[in-house]
């Protein structure tokens, strides 16, 4: 709802105008209504004095012409019963008029200064006779109605005034009786007696201005005694005064009868004179208020000026404050509410100072945060998108100059099918901030940079702003892209060569298959023929060796040897394949006991023989036990077989505990071998001694070495010829990883 | 007939009988030269003491006539002793998870052959206390 105008007007006045300007309003109203009743009370008394006063004066005037009128009343009322008159006026006897005269005459002699004349008048009315100085008649209707009234009357009647010259006249008149008879009447034409200023004297007790007038109650005629004049405007009335205008004046007026005259007597006193105390009062009562308004006022300005003074000087203070000025400190040496604000104040401008310095070096900070940031900044218009600040190293980097960035848009920044996406992803947030990603920019020199933005959103001056900082990442994302490719060459790479692992791989399971089936069918069909070769070699000599000669017998038997040979060899080398496809079954092997029960077996092969053999303390090792029974069997073996020539033939085991691992040796002091062929032993189907001599297919060390191998150990043989051979090999104490 | 010998190869039927001849049981011998004869034959209504049985056979392999053996409530009895060149430990495995009552490697050496068939032979034929004897 809207303010009246006075109201906003009124808002606007300081207080040192409110103040006081609402003490004179409250006074006036005060004093005014005080003012207006009290006048209204002293008017009205002031009025019904007048006309109390009015109405006495006014009776007493009448009072005074009825005297006269009354005064003379016995003279006449002798007159009247005159006999001559009475005959005069019964017979009109003109004779006795000399009388009649003379006694008229003398009548109105003695009485001249009251009386004009004495007329005789018939029953009808009509003058008869006049004595003295003649008047003119009377009209015919006031004579009647003169007659009239005072016909059933026995006392006299006054008849209506009349001016004449300067004096007032008036009929008086009697009847002439006798008896129930009228004769006619007698009438006196008078004249005032009463000086019109004795009168006015009267009147003056109510002012100089007071008015008298005089006249007919008929009011054809109106006087103020001396001459003929205007009577009141408005139909007279006896029992109340009136007010009206008269002459461009307003009067009070009181009329009175006057005695049974049929006259009016009219006093006037003008209207300011009535009221005129109370307009009186009224005049001082409205300078004392108007005194005492001013005193309010001034009182009123006086007090708000010593509380407001201070106060507008905070104000101003503040004002100051808020221009961002020095701020005087406002000293007020009182403790009131005023003082409590002055000090309030004092201490607000301390902190709105400390705030400002504070604020300053926070500006300061975030402006070098901005322009000495090593990252382009820039301050934007969300709405009209155009650049309102940009920190030096945008400058730097996209290499503008600072006028012509701040006559960019945004828009100009990129490249132009970049910008339906840059004003999608302006539009999509509102405050807060956002990281759109990577986006290209155009550099004054036309390259496009890659720039990581973030922009936040704020308020500036009202109006919507961002801040963008672009993060220059081209060589980055160059370099990642670099990465990536050679990323994805490795991958290629690694790809072909899983697929050619998978190849060989597969190529490999295919040998291995063909392999296994290979030695199945050699288990089986290689060793069918060897034994019937061998079989029947041996049953040609069991059923015929008889007829045989020795040459044939020596021949078979070479056949059959080779044969048994072959058939040894196969199943090395079968056994030897199969170690190779293996899956172990590992515990812990007490070496000892393995090695020992090998001696006992090796004696039990060959009981004719003695051979010393020794077995030391073995520690036990983790593996297979089936697998290290036959590395320990395969050594013992060949130690026996090397050792046939020697008595006595001595083989000895033992272990030699190294770091991590043990050393287990089998020692015999047999033929020995040659040491520069020692790399041989170890290999498949390598011999380092004749056949004829030590038979052997060359495959038992060979299976040695791979099963030492596959427990994680290694194998290797000292040896000097002719004086025995130490074979090696190592396992490692704890179990192989897998 | 007390013996039935599957084998098809006949160097190895005629070792097989000299082996056997040693403790003269070569004339109980009934000869099925694969795996269909033997399974014919014993589902006619022999009753061997004791089948010899080869592995590596034509048409029906020495296995699978185990494998029907054994699954035979009729035959489940009779006992087999697989009789093979093959050492191959899978082979082995298999025989006897089929139900074999021996597994014996032929030996290339004449004599090893002669000892271990006849002894096995006569192990089944005259030792083993078998249902029905």
């Amino acid at each position: 709802m809207p303010k009246p105008r006075w109201h906003a007007a009124w808002d606007r006045l300081s207080i040192v105008t409110k103040v006081p300007l609402t003490f004179a309003v409250l006074l006036t109203l005060v004093l005014g209504s005080m003012t207006a009743a009290a006048y209204a009370v002293v008017r009205r008394s002031a009025v019904s004095a007048a006309t109390a006063q009015l109405e006495r004066v006014a009776r007493q005037m009448a009072g005074v012409l009825a005297e006269e009128i009354e005064s003379d009343g016995p003279m006449l009322r002798v007159l009247v019963t005159e006999p001559a008159i009475r005959d005069y006026l019964r017979r009109g006897d003109r004779a006795e008029g000399e009388a009649v005269q003379a006694l008229l005459r003398e009548y109105v002699a003695a009485r001249e200064d009251r009386l004009f004349s004495v007329e005789l008048w018939s029953r009808s009315g009509e003058r008869l006779l006049s004595v003295g100085e003649e008047q003119p008649p009377l009209p015919a209707e006031q004579a009647r109605i003169l007659v009239r009234e005072t016909e059933p009357a026995t006392g006299a009647r006054t008849g209506p005034v009349r001016l004449a010259g300067e004096t007032l006249a008036y009929p008086v008149a009697r009847a002439v009786i006798e008896g129930e008879s009228l004769y006619g009447f007698v009438v006196e034409r008078r004249r005032f007696t009463t000086a019109p200023d004795e009168l006015r004297e009267r009147s003056a007790l109510l002012g100089a201005s007071a008015h008298l007038l005089l006249g007919r109650r008929d009011g054809t005629l109106w006087t103020d005694l001396r001459t003929k004049t205007d009577g009141p405007p408005v139909a007279v009335r006896l029992d109340a005064p009136q007010r009206y205008e008269r002459h461009g004046e307003e009067v009070l007026a009181r009329s009175v009868a006057v005695g049974s005259a049929p006259w009016v007597l009219t006093l006037e006193m003008p209207w300011p004179d009535v009221v005129g105390a109370a307009t009186r009062f009224l005049y001082a009562a409205l300078a004392l208020s108007t005194v005492l308004v001013a005193a309010g006022a001034a009182v009123g300005s006086t007090l708000s000026r010593q509380n407001t003074l201070p106060i507008k000087r905070v104000t101003e203070a503040a004002e100051l404050m808020a221009q961002g000025r020095p701020v005087p400190r406002v000293m007020l040496d009182r403790e009131d509410e005023i003082g409590r604000l002055a000090s309030s104040f004092n201490r607000m401008a301390d902190q709105v100072e400390h705030g400002r310095e504070h604020l300053e070096q926070l500006v300061e900070r975030y402006r070098l945060l901005f322009e000495e940031n090593p990252v382009p900044m820039w301050l934007f218009d969300l709405e009209t998108l155009s650049i309102l600040d940009v920190n030096e190293s945008a400058i730097q980097r996209y290499g503008w100059t600072r006028e012509e960035v701040l006559r960019m848009n945004l828009r100009d920044m990129r490249p132009p099918e970049d910008v339906p996406d840059f004003l999608a992803s302006l539009t999509s947030t509102g405050d807060g901030w956002e990281r759109p990603g990577t986006k290209r920019h155009w550099r004054k020199d036309g390259s496009l940079l890659e720039v990581e933005v973030t922009r936040h959103y704020f308020w500036l001056d009202g109006r919507r702003v961002g801040l963008t900082a672009a993060l220059d990442v081209t060589a980055r994302r160059a370099a990642e892209r670099a990465v990536e490719e050679s990323e994805q060459a490795l991958r290629r790479a690694n790809a072909a060569l899983e697929a050619r692992v998978q190849e060989r791989t597969a190529a490999l399971q295919a040998t291995n298959q063909e392999l296994e089936a290979f030695s199945y069918s050699v288990s089986h069909d290689l060793r069918a023929p060897l034994r019937a070769i061998v079989g029947f070699s041996n049953i040609l000599q069991e059923d015929h060796g008889a007829e045989l000669s020795p040459e044939a017998r020596q021949h078979l038997e070479t056949i059959a040897r080779n044969a048994r040979q072959m058939g040894q060899l196969i199943d090395d080398l079968l056994r030897f394949s199969r170690m190779g496809r293996h899956v172990m079954t590992t515990g812990t092997v007490d070496m000892a006991a393995v090695a020992a029960e090998v001696a006992e077996e090796a004696r039990r092969q060959d009981p004719q023989r003695y051979v010393e053999i020794v077995v030391g303390a073995l520690p036990p090792v983790w593996g297979e036990r089936s697998l290290l029974r036959q590395v320990f069997a395969n050594f013992i073996e060949n130690s026996m077989k090397f050792t046939r020539d020697r008595s006595p033939a001595r083989i000895e085991v033992g272990a030699v505990p190294r770091d991590g691992e043990v050393v287990y040796f089998v020692r015999d002091n047999g033929v020995g071998f040659d040491m520069r062929y020692s790399d041989k032993l170890f290999g498949v189907f390598q011999r380092l001694h004749r056949t004829e001599d030590f038979p052997g297919t060359g495959v038992g060390l060979a299976l040695v070495k791979r099963i030492v191998a596959r427990h994680g150990g290694r194998v290797w043989a000292e040896s000097e010829e002719g004086k025995g051979a130490t074979f090696y090999f190592s396992l490692p104490r704890e179990p192989r990883r897998a | 007939m007390e013996i039935l010998l599957v084998e098809d190869n006949a160097d190895d039927v005629a070792l097989t009988m000299r082996a056997l001849a040693k403790y003269n049981l070569d004339s109980l011998v009934h000869l099925a030269r694969d795996g269909v004869e033997a399974l014919t034959y014993l589902r006619t209504g022999h009753r061997p003491k004791v089948v010899l049985l080869d592995l590596k056979l034509p048409r029906l392999g020495g296995l699978e006539v185990l494998q029907e053996v054994k699954g035979d409530p009729a035959l489940r009895a009779i006992p087999i002793v697989v009789l093979t060149s093959s050492a191959e430990e899978p082979d082995v495995a298999t025989a006897y998870r089929l139900g074999a009552n021996s597994y014996i490697v032929k030996p290339v050496d004449f004599q090893q052959f002669l000892d271990a068939v006849s002894e096995a032979g006569l192990y089944w034929l005259v030792l083993n206390y078998s249902k029905g004897t």
